[in-house]
């Protein structure tokens, strides 16, 4: 009879030890959800590290063709600099989204059979079989942070695209080579 | 036994975490290669799609596609070097344009690659087997083949000339006149081909063959009409239709001509390609598209 009333544990000692099992049991909880926490906002991290250059690069890509597309970097050929940034800016600013800042540069290549270029222009490279004349470089520079100071943070995210155009013009073979940076503002 | 299953449970519950960054960490890398091949062919794509663009345009053509409806804009003859144009176009490509991490290559049909300058012109509408050529990029000839088993596609041609700096020699009121041979369409022609020639020359004057477009394509009609440049030498123009699968052949003499041709087909399932394949590479992932130049 002893015997089995010592094997009975008093009502106060088992709550004592669901205390214990519960305190326990929050406490792996926690660590866990932590754990789980930490490794899940890493995971998102290193899915934005590298899905963000590939978006704006995309971006910046869409952007030149639909512009290359719609005629508007061929128009560039007879326009004269002023007159092409302005058109261009207009472009880019209703292109890209407001939470990101762009600057497209525009370079015009003639070709010339016998290396001799225009006196607008400058000998760029000789070939075997003629020579390029680098005519006209412009770009659209708006003033923004990569535009001033390409070490500022958000430029780390640039990205740079390029697409090419090409018209006979006045009895010459000219080319158009089209640059747009795009960062995160 | 109390302690013993506190144990087994903290070490169960490590051993998921273990799992779970074990999992997480492979479905990370697995998203990251997914994204690094993604961003691979889409800057090849772009690329491509560039370098497509602008092909025809060093060839001085240009092409458009409206439903069943394809027009082929060209100037003939050539008004300049278009091989010239080809060769600046590869310079340009090669030294201007392709990043260090990217390959371009132009191949013939058969395979081997060749230098863009190198390039047959003629282009060819699939999968109707239809070319639409010239014997050399001078373009002082036209040429137009069907295979006859694919005749029945092609519903009507719209050939549109406006001379620059050439006049009619003499009237063109008669249209049909001009035809020699004429052979239209009866009820027992087999592969009747529906062709309208409109000609204006620089004063205006306008050439239309309304009255005879019905022909026959099994047999040859020849329309011949004489010219004046600007300098008073003589020029002409031969429209000769026929026989499949030779459909038109204009051959050019003195004379200049922006033409405009129209081919209407009875499917919108078709697609113009050069008679040649552009590959664009990515050198650091073993990337590459290839694919024939179309519109």
């Amino acid at each position: 009879m002893n015997k089995k009333r010592a094997r009975i544990q008093p009502w106060h000692d088992k709550m004592k030890k669901g205390i214990v099992f519960t305190l326990d049991a929050l406490l792996a909880a926690t660590v866990a959800a932590s754990i789980l926490t930490v490794l899940a906002l890493s995971y998102h991290g290193s899915q934005y590290e590298l899905a963000a250059p590939a978006q704006l690069y995309q971006t910046a890509q869409d952007v030149l063709t639909a512009m290359d597309k719609q005629g508007a970097l061929k128009a560039a050929f007879p326009e004269n600099d002023a007159q092409t940034q302005t058109r261009l800016r207009s472009f880019i600013s209703n292109a890209l989204p407001a939470y990101q800042g762009g600057n497209l540069t525009i370079e015009v290549f003639e070709y010339t059979p016998s290396s001799s270029c225009p006196s607008s222009c400058r000998l760029d490279g000789n070939s075997p079989v003629g020579a390029f004349c680098t005519c006209r470089r412009l770009n659209t520079n708006t003033g923004e942070p990569c535009n001033s100071n390409a070490s500022a943070s958000n430029c780390t995210q640039l990205a740079r695209a390029q697409r090419m155009f090409y018209d006979y013009r006045g009895g010459s073979d000219v080319f158009g080579r089209a640059t747009l940076e795009v960062w995160p503002k | 036994m109390k302690r013993g299953f506190l144990f087994t449970f903290a070490a169960l519950s490590l051993f998921s975490l273990l799992l779970v960054m074990a999992a997480n960490s492979f479905s990370a890398d697995s998203r990251s290669s997914q994204l690094i091949a993604q961003s691979t062919l889409r800057k090849v794509s772009y690329a491509w799609d560039d370098i497509n663009d602008d092909l025809y345009w060093a060839v001085n053509a240009s092409v458009s596609q409206d439903g069943t409806n394809l027009t082929i804009g060209d100037g003939l003859p050539a008004s300049h070097d278009l091989l010239r144009s080809l060769t600046a176009y590869g310079l340009f490509v090669q030294n201007y344009y392709r990043t260090p991490d990217i390959n371009v290559s132009y191949l013939s049909i058969s395979g081997p690659e060749i230098p863009l300058w190198q390039l047959g012109p003629p282009l060819q509408v699939t999968p109707f087997g239809m070319n639409y050529s010239y014997p050399d990029f001078g373009k002082n000839e036209l040429i137009v083949q069907m295979p006859t088993e694919n005749f029945s596609f092609l519903k009507q041609v719209h050939l549109n000339f406006t001379l620059a700096g050439n006049t009619f020699t003499d009237s063109v009121s008669n249209a049909c006149s001009l035809w020699s041979p004429l052979k239209q369409c009866k009820q027992s022609t087999t592969n009747c081909f529906n062709l309208t020639v409109r000609i204006t020359d620089s004063k205006g004057t306008l050439y239309n063959n309304a009255g005879c477009s019905s022909l026959d394509a099994g047999q040859n009609s020849n329309l011949n009409i004489n010219l004046n440049d600007s300098g008073g030498n003589n020029g002409w123009i031969r429209v000769q239709v026929g026989k499949t699968p030779d459909l038109i052949d204009v051959k050019f003499q003195n004379a200049n001509a922006s033409v405009n041709s129209t081919f209407a087909f009875n499917s919108t399932d078709y697609q113009l390609n050069a008679v040649m394949r552009l590959r664009v590479s990515d050198l650091a992932f073993n990337a590459s598209k290839t694919d024939s130049p179309h519109s």
